[in-house]
């Protein structure tokens, strides 16, 4: 009979400590604003860090290659992997 | 007396008192009500902490607008600017009073925000309306679930309880999402719902634009000998514009003679789907209440016109964030699938109209 109490109390227990466990917060992902930036007339491209002020189709100089006109093409954002 | 009966008996005993006190006593429900109520009561103090973060930021980014009294500004818009719906009841001119709530209200909260922010661009002064509204809608997330808790404590309702203790987790991370999706309109970078912008954008080659409708524009390119006309909201401030009217105007300009109406948007995609899916369809793909929808839809229908959808799968916390790698993938695929239907389905010398819908933050 107290076997029996025993076994049930600590099936309770741990499945409190289970639920527990998994409430809490997931880890907050690190993420990081790419802007890429490429020439209307050649085949150019070059990424970067995001700076305030970028959108797409916002000029950003001459290409280095031809010449041309660099234009932000695009702005995403990737999750930086964790380091093992 | 046989001592090794003793606990067959306790057990009987305890299986009896236990079996009265789950079938006739209120004891079980008290103890679930218990439970979910503190659950929800910690929800509610996680969502009442990314409220103050997103009026924080809201704050923050007026302060950066060298607004005089930014909490007064943010207190003035929280709770207001609501909308009541049209009588349903008698559906005539629905749309036509809809559309006319709707830009009423678009209008109100325009004039609040220039006579409130007056030295801010026309871009800033379009991303700070979307942060108080997302603002504004914290507030409401926060009342709503605080209503059903506050609710199921007055009448003792654990069913209530438990069905709000089962949706907050949704409910908490679409707040979160809300929340992180601020960063992004105040940094005024592409959301994931720019990806019908977005595909426009890499249509339209060097073509200029041509304002059309409010905060709409279009451009007159071509592809393979076919007219390509494309039609999305003006950016980079953050505006969904109105592409119904957009369409209806060129249509009209053009005498009908279109061959075929694309519109590309952002979807939800289902939990099994992957982001940057890209599906295509027919119909209007674009999630307004109905005005600029059926204002597309009349305009196909009135002139025989077929209307293709094609649509980038997202999940609704993507939609509202900075546009991500996956996405970005998903608008490249439906670039060439618009271009594959305008080869196969536009006869050359033919005339097709592209419309990318959706918000157009960070996109000129």
């Amino acid at each position: 009979m107290t076997i029996v109490f025993l076994a049930i109390m600590a099936f309770i227990i741990s499945y409190m400590v289970v639920t527990a466990l998994k409430s809490r917060q997931e880890p907050v992902k690190l993420k990081r604003t790419i802007t890429v930036i490429k020439c209307s007339s050649c085949d150019h491209e070059q990424s970067r860090d995001f700076k305030e002020g970028d959108f797409v189709g916002k000029e950003e100089g001459q290409c280095p290659k031809c010449g041309g006109k660099l234009i932000v093409s695009a702005i995403y954002v990737e999750e930086i992997p964790e380091k093992v | 007396m046989d001592g090794s009966n003793d606990w067959a008996s306790t057990l009987l005993v305890i299986l009896i008192l236990g079996s009265f006190l789950l079938n006739f006593t209120d004891i079980p429900q008290k103890m679930q009500l218990w439970r979910y109520s503190s659950y929800i009561r910690k929800k509610i103090i996680q969502l009442t902490e990314i409220e103050d973060e997103g009026r924080r930021k809201v704050i923050k980014y007026l302060n950066r607008l060298n607004v005089e009294n930014p909490r007064k500004v943010l207190e003035g818009f929280v709770d207001n600017f609501f909308l009541i719906s049209p009588v349903n009841i008698e559906p005539t001119d629905i749309i036509k009073r809809l559309r006319h709530l709707i830009r009423n209200r678009d209008e109100s909260i325009r004039r609040y925000v220039e006579e409130n922010i007056p030295n801010a661009s026309l871009v800033q002064r379009q991303n700070a309306e979307v942060l108080l509204e997302i603002s504004s809608v914290l507030t409401l997330i926060n009342k709503i679930v605080k209503h059903y808790f506050q609710l199921g404590v007055k009448y003792n309702n654990w069913i209530l309880m438990m069905q709000l203790a089962l949706e907050l987790q949704q409910v908490v991370k679409l707040a979160k999402a809300y929340d992180d999706a601020m960063d992004a309109f105040m940094a005024g970078m592409p959301i994931g719902d720019g990806a019908g912008p977005l595909v426009a954008f890499y249509l339209k080659g060097d073509a200029k634009p041509v304002r059309i409708a409010k905060e709409t524009i279009y451009y007159e390119t071509s592809l393979d000998g076919r007219k390509v006309y494309i039609i999305k909201a003006e950016g980079p401030g953050s505006t969904v514009g109105w592409p119904g009217e957009a369409v209806e105007k060129l249509v009209n300009m053009l005498g009908g003679s279109v061959s075929r109406i694309i519109t590309v948007d952002a979807a939800l995609k289902l939990e099994s789907e992957k982001t940057g899916e890209v599906a295509y369809g027919v119909g209007a793909a674009i999630g307004d209440p109905g005005p600029e929808k059926i204002a597309i839809e009349r305009a196909a229908s009135r002139y025989g016109i077929p209307l293709d959808a094609v649509v980038i799968k997202m999940s609704n916390e993507e939609a509202i964030n900075s546009m991500t790698k996956q996405v970005l993938e998903g608008v490249k695929k439906a670039v060439e699938i618009v271009k594959k239907v305008i080869r196969d389905k536009v006869p050359e010398s033919g005339s097709v109209i592209v419309v990318g819908i959706g918000n157009t933050v960070g996109i000129a």
